[in-house]
This record gives C-alpha cells, sequence and structure tokens, in this order.
C-alpha cells in the first residue's frame, strides 16, 4: 500500500508561502486531479511527493517512507514524472529512445547498465505510444506532441507506483490524448498505480480521474469525486 | 636520447591532454557550463602562484585551488539562489584579482609563475606525465563508469534527480574532475589556453552528432588532433606550443560548424 498523506504541510518559496496547511491523504490506486489557476501550487504538491522540494511545516509520508532529504531517494525510485513543458537544447546530444530508456537508470543503480531486453521493451512502449518512427530520432528534433508523448513512455518504462502527471497532454493532438489516456487508465487499473494528474482540461480529468483538488493561492478549497473511474 | 625523451614526453603530453580535457569538455559544453573551465584554469593558476610564492609544489596548490573552487560553485549551484553563469562570473573575477595580486609578490623573477600562465608542453617532466596519464585515466574510467547517469544530467538535472539518481554526488564529481583535468594540464598548456581545450573540441563534436557516445569519441579524436597539430606547428615554427594548440582547436572547430549536419553552412547550402 502506498497511499500519500500530506498532514498539515506549509511550504515557502523566496520568502512566500506557496502551500499552506495542505492536509489530505491519497489511497493506492487513486487517480487526483490538481485544479486551479496557474501559481495556485499544483506544480509544488507533485515537486513535495518527488522529494525535489521539502516542507518548512508539516510531514508528508508516502507509504511507509515519511518524507525527508535522507529518504526522499526510496520515493523517487517508485515515482514517475512527467513535467510541463519540456524544453530541452535542439541539438542535445540525446536520442528519443535513450531518453525512455532514462526511466529505469535509477532502478538499474550505479555501475549497471541496460540490457538488450531493456532496449527491446523500449521499442515496445514507443510503438504503443505510436513513436515507434523516433526511437533513433534526437529527442530536441522532434515535435512537442512527441516530446510529450516520450515523457510519457519514460515515465512508463520506470514501471512507477506513484505516477505525477503535470499538464502532459499540452502539446499532444486531439486523437493521440484519448488514446494515451486510454493506455494509462488500463495501465492504472492493471498495476494499481496511485496517480496526480495536473491538467487545465476538465474533459481529460473526468475520463483519468476519481477525484480532483481544487486549488487556490497554495489552499485546497474544495474536493470533489467523480464517480465510475475508480 | 635526452632530445629523443623530450620528443616523446611532448607528444605523449599532448594526446592525454587532448583526450584529458576533451571528455571533460563534453560534459560541461552539453551541460550548458562551459565558462567553468575558465574559472577553474583560473583558480588553478592563482593557485600555481600561491604555491610558488608560500614554496610548496605550485602543482598541489593549483589541485586544492581548483578544489575549493569546485567545493564552492557545487553547493551555490545546489541552492539555485545564483544563477550558474553570475557565481561562475564571481569565482572567476575572485581567481583573476588573486592572480595578479600574487603575481608582483613572487620574488625574484617572474617566469616561474608566468610558466603556468602560457604553459610549455616541451618542458614537461617525466613526473608531469604521470600526473597526466592518472588523471586521463580517472576521466576515461569515470565517463565509462557514469555514462547513464551523465547522459540524464546532461538531458536535465532535476529529472536526474526525480528518477533517483545521485545527481548532486555526480556533478560534484564533475566539478572536482575538472579542476584535476585542468591543473595536470596546466603545466603543458597554460592557465589561459587549458580552456580552449576544453570547449572546442567538444563543441566542435556537438555540431556533428547527436550520439553522445560518438561525441566523447570525436571530441578525444578532436582534442588529440589539436594536441598534436599544434605540437608539429610548434617545432616547425619554433613558438612555445600553447598558443597554436589552443588555435588548432579553433579551426577544428570552424569547420567542424561549417559541416554540421546540425544546420551547418554547407548543410544549409545543399538543402536550399
Amino acid at each position: 500500500m502506498k497511499n500519500i498523506i500530506f498532514d498539515s504541510v506549509s511550504v515557502a518559496r523566496a520568502g512566500r508561502i506557496i502551500i499552506k496547511n495542505a492536509s489530505f491523504t491519497i489511497k493506492t490506486g487513486e487517480c487526483v486531479a490538481l485544479y486551479g489557476p496557474n501559481g495556485a501550487g499544483k506544480t509544488t504538491i507533485l515537486n513535495l511527493i518527488n522529494g525535489l522540494l521539502f516542507a518548512f511545516q508539516g510531514k508528508i509520508v508516502v507509504g511507509d517512507t515519511t518524507l525527508t532529504k535522507n529518504t526522499a531517494l526510496s520515493v523517487q525510485l517508485i515515482t514517475g514524472y512527467v513535467p510541463q513543458n519540456f524544453e530541452v537544447d535542439s541539438r542535445i546530444p540525446i536520442l528519443a529512445k535513450t531518453v525512455v530508456l532514462s526511466g529505469i537508470y535509477g532502478k538499474l543503480g550505479l555501475f549497471h547498465y541496460p540490457s538488450q531486453q531493456h532496449f527491446d521493451k523500449v521499442r515496445k512502449i514507443m510503438e504503443l505510444f505510436e513513436i515507434g518512427h523516433i526511437f533513433d530520432r534526437p529527442f530536441g528534433q522532434i515535435s512537442g506532441g512527441e516530446k510529450q508523448k516520450t515523457m510519457i513512455a519514460r515515465a512508463m518504462m520506470q514501471e512507477p507506483e506513484i505516477l505525477l502527471l503535470d499538464e502532459p497532454f499540452s502539446s499532444i493532438s486531439e486523437s493521440s490524448k484519448w488514446k494515451i489516456l486510454e493506455i494509462i487508465k488500463h495501465w492504472k487499473k492493471e498495476k494499481n498505480i496511485t496517480i496526480l494528474l495536473v491538467s487545465h482540461e476538465k474533459q481529460v480529468i473526468e475520463k483519468l480521474c476519481n477525484k480532483i483538488f481544487y486549488l487556490e493561492e497554495g489552499t485546497i478549497v474544495s474536493q470533489e469525486s467523480i464517480d465510475g473511474n475508480l | 636520447m635526452e632530445i629523443y625523451n623530450f620528443m616523446i614526453y611532448s607528444w605523449a603530453g599532448a594526446l592525454l591532454v587532448g583526450i584529458a580535457c576533451s571528455l571533460i569538455g563534453v560534459i560541461v559544453v552539453t551541460m550548458g557550463i562551459s565558462f567553468l573551465g575558465v574559472c577553474m584554469s583560473h583558480a588553478a593558476f592563482a593557485g600555481a602562484l600561491a604555491g610558488i610564492i608560500l614554496g610548496i609544489n605550485p602543482v598541489i596548490c593549483a589541485f586544492i585551488f581548483c578544489f575549493i573552487v569546485a567545493g564552492i560553485l557545487g553547493p551555490i549551484s545546489d541552492r539555485g539562489d545564483i544563477k550558474p553563469d553570475t557565481s561562475l562570473g564571481i569565482i572567476f573575477s575572485s581567481s583573476l584579482g588573486l592572480s595578479f595580486l600574487f603575481l608582483p609578490l613572487i620574488p625574484g623573477s617572474k617566469s616561474e609563475g608566468l610558466r603556468f600562465l602560457w604553459g610549455n608542453i616541451l618542458t614537461i617532466s617525466n613526473s608531469d606525465l604521470f600526473i597526466l596519464c592518472a588523471v586521463t585515466i580517472v576521466t576515461i574510467g569515470f565517463v565509462i563508469a557514469f555514462f547513464k547517469e551523465i547522459q540524464i544530467l546532461i538531458f536535465n538535472r532535476i529529472l536526474a534527480v526525480a528518477s533517483g539518481i545521485p545527481a548532486r554526488a555526480i556533478y560534484y564529481l564533475i566539478l572536482f574532475l575538472c579542476g584535476a583535468t585542468i591543473t595536470a594540464s596546466i603545466k603543458a598548456v597554460g592557465g589561459l589556453l587549458v580552456f580552449a581545450l576544453i570547449v572546442n573540441p567538444a563543441a566542435a563534436a556537438y555540431q556533428l552528432t547527436y550520439d553522445l557516445k560518438k561525441m566523447f569519441l570525436i571530441s578525444s579524436i578532436f582534442g588529440m588532433a589539436s594536441g598534436c597539430l599544434g605540437l608539429l606547428v610548434s617545432f616547425w615554427l619554433n613558438i612555445p606550443a600553447g598558443a597554436p594548440i589552443a588555435l588548432c582547436s579553433v579551426i577544428i572547430f570552424t569547420i567542424a560548424t561549417i559541416f554540421s549536419p546540425k544546420k551547418g553552412t554547407v548543410y544549409e547550402m545543399r538543402k536550399a
């Protein structure tokens, strides 16, 4: 069981409080959408679970682990992360297949190298996301939508228990978007993974999530359940 | 026999400096921290001058200064309060200030100090070559051992942390290794010109491939070619080798940029 518990969590950055006294529980296998205006603290909540940020007050518990700088690694290894607006130098010497493969680098650990089986799995996942044709293409040279698909494929490669999606469909075409949503939904059911989704698209949220947290100025102002998605 | 030895040492030095600098160069260029090379090379120069003044081995002192710079840069970069280019600029100006402060304090002739500024590959000793060889082997070993971690660090440092990669430790290792490479190379090519061998071969390789493994390989070849061609020119014109080595690396970069398949001039002309 990998429940996520926020207990009176507050976060400040550059002298400004960006999350105020947040308390909630997300159960294993749930999909929760974080919805609200820009600057409401949605991405900050993902970064707190991911161990990229730490609260100055309150505690965050993931499964049996209370998140601190010393324990963050164990949570990072089971957490897939798809960041928003992922931009890199167009000439960066990294291929799309390498980006997907890098999903398992943390789990592989130091001094262990990917095998042919890992590459086969990369190809399979990329074909599932209909990006098999960019397998050997430079990441910086593919389209915005292909980049987002590659990043979701990367998270899938990691086989996470928790998946954090930050505006993952903003550059993906309508037809591809629904296909990927179906893949994620199927994957969630099969592996019982917990998902946190940041999105401004109500349709996407209603298709995938069973709960919505409404955020305003760092506070969860209300919650809403969506029937039929659990 | 002595002439034979000095020739062998020079060629071996040129090859080793070329490999070590160009490998570390690939990492700093792709991570967008090329200025780190300038910063470290000036810190090494200031350290070497401090060593001469204090009567300590200048190379050891240069190592210590580089490690101090690495130890300062790492936490600053982690905190994120100051932009990397700003912190590099501050440390660079501090190193340069210390160098100008130390240079007049050297008792007697300043030539010993200036030797570390300009470098001279023709005068490297057996022990210099041994240090260069050790640093080159460590650099190659580092790139092979941490290749996948370097890949993801280059791609995105935050994503590397989020994936459970010990990104901070590896970043610190890169800083220390950069310091060690520069210090080991400073006697051969000098504190001013070592930066050229860090950035130019890697920047040239960056123009030619999208594959990081190939980039390391191409950069090493360019680094070795710059070292050897520069040395040839220096023998031919009877001038110190540092400047021709740096200029050869610039010429290689220029040619790579013109023929780059990543929107190079020739590529664009063919496309048109």
